[in-house]
């Protein structure tokens, strides 16, 4: 069967949870997997709500991708906040690393669901390994995408090293602890 | 008994590491008998696996209860015993191709190898650190790993068994220094226990469809 295939520009974003291996140690798997579940079901549910084109749970994070950048920072704080609103995760020492970069992806349809592939799916991913927790770590392709009230929130331009991609411009904001 | 380990530190090293494991061991094992059949064709792959290894730098030969841990080394080039693990993982699969046609079903041979390259502790004929890890991480991989991927070849076109997979580092050298090895990228995995996104990549044999595109 033929899957239809459609290239599009769009805001990718990565989310990791910091500080779960920490947690199973210090509470044991069952708080984590506990944990999880209601990270999965509310950032599923924030996605839907900040109209999120696709969103793809790995591991302990999700890729996600939105149509219009603008879309991604309340996206951002909404997940933030479950550190502080969502009672299995509330108090848990639970912070989330973010990024988020622009460009043009494949968007396909797999025996799995909805999936994003390109390079700038990995720029992406390459991007989250390099936000601190709590932080957000935007492109600059990304940054310019983006209302310039949110754009005036970013940091400074610094170059990163991304495997593959080389020296990329990159922008950090902090997201407020709840 | 107990075990101490308060003499020297042990000797580090930059090796390839292969980590070898024999598919569906365990069911063939209890289907049809650990002595009839189980025993033999573990005791037949290391054979193998000395007879690929032992102008390659073989240097390590660790029994994993179904499958083996090896280890080459180049005293003058770490890039090489690379180069050498890849060489002797395939040899080894055209080996054992050949075996399985003159064998029983039930005795035939099915592998999946994973190699990395990394600086390992060398512990009497073991070897020990993150690196063995991550070799053991990247042999796990299968088709079920691929919807958990970043742009991850469509699982129909991840092989079942008798495959090549090796890391980032591995995959530089490759394309760096041997020309006889193409790859392909299997996608961006989250390896249990290491931080960030790591790509993981197919070797394809020398004379392979798969080399024409991404099929």
């Amino acid at each position: 069967m033929e899957i239809p295939k459609l290239k599009q520009h769009l805001a990718v974003v990565f989310c990791d949870i910091a500080g779960t291996s920490q947690l199973m140690a210090r509470e044991g798997d069952l708080v984590v997997a506990d944990l999880l579940r209601a990270f999965f079901e509310n950032a599923g549910r924030l996605g839907t709500e900040h109209h999120c084109q696709l969103i793809k749970f790995i591991g302990d994070g999700f890729i996600a991708a939105f149509e219009n950048a603008s879309e991604v920072l309340p996206f951002f704080s909404a997940v933030q906040n479950l550190a502080d609103t969502e009672p299995s995760i509330r108090g848990r020492q639970i912070r989330f690393r973010f990024s988020l970069h622009f460009g043009e992806v494949l968007c396909i349809e797999t025996s799995y669901g909805k999936d994003i592939l390109g390079d700038h799916v990995n720029i992406a991913a390459r991007l989250n390994d390099l936000a601190e927790p709590g932080q957000i770590v935007i492109s600059h392709v990304a940054l310019e995408q983006m209302p310039a009230a949110q754009r005036a929130l970013a940091g400074p331009s610094e170059t990163a090293h991304v495997k593959a991609a080389g020296g990329i411009q990159i922008h950090r904001l902090a997201l407020a602890v709840p | 008994m107990a075990f101490t380990d308060t003499g020297s530190m042990p000797e580090i090293v930059t090796e390839a590491i292969v980590v070898i494991d024999l598919v569906e061991s365990t069911l063939t094992s209890n289907l049809f008998g650990w002595y009839a059949v189980g025993r033999h064709a573990l005791r037949d792959l290391r054979s193998l696996i000395g007879a690929v290894g032992a102008n390659r730098g073989l240097r390590c030969l660790k029994s994993t209860g179904d499958g083996y841990l090896l280890t080459f080394h180049d005293p003058q080039s770490a890039e090489m015993a690379a180069i050498r693990a890849v060489a002797a993982s395939f040899d080894l699969l055209d080996r054992i191709a050949m075996r399985n046609r003159e064998v029983s079903e039930e005795r035939a041979l099915n592998l999946r190898c994973a190699v990395h390259l990394g600086e390992v502790d060398v512990v009497s004929d073991d070897r020990e650190g993150p690196h063995v890890s991550l070799a053991f991480r990247l042999q796990e991989i299968s088709r079920a790993s691929l919807p958990s991927a970043l742009n991850p070849i469509p699982p129909e076109q991840f092989p079942l068994q008798n495959y090549v997979l090796c890391s980032e580092e591995v995959a530089g050298i490759l394309s760096r220094r041997a020309a006889a090895w193409d790859m392909v990228s299997v996608g961006l995995l989250k390896l249990k226990g290491f931080p960030g996104w790591r790509e993981v990549f197919r070797v394809l044999p020398e004379e392979h469809p798969a080399k024409i595109g991404r099929v």
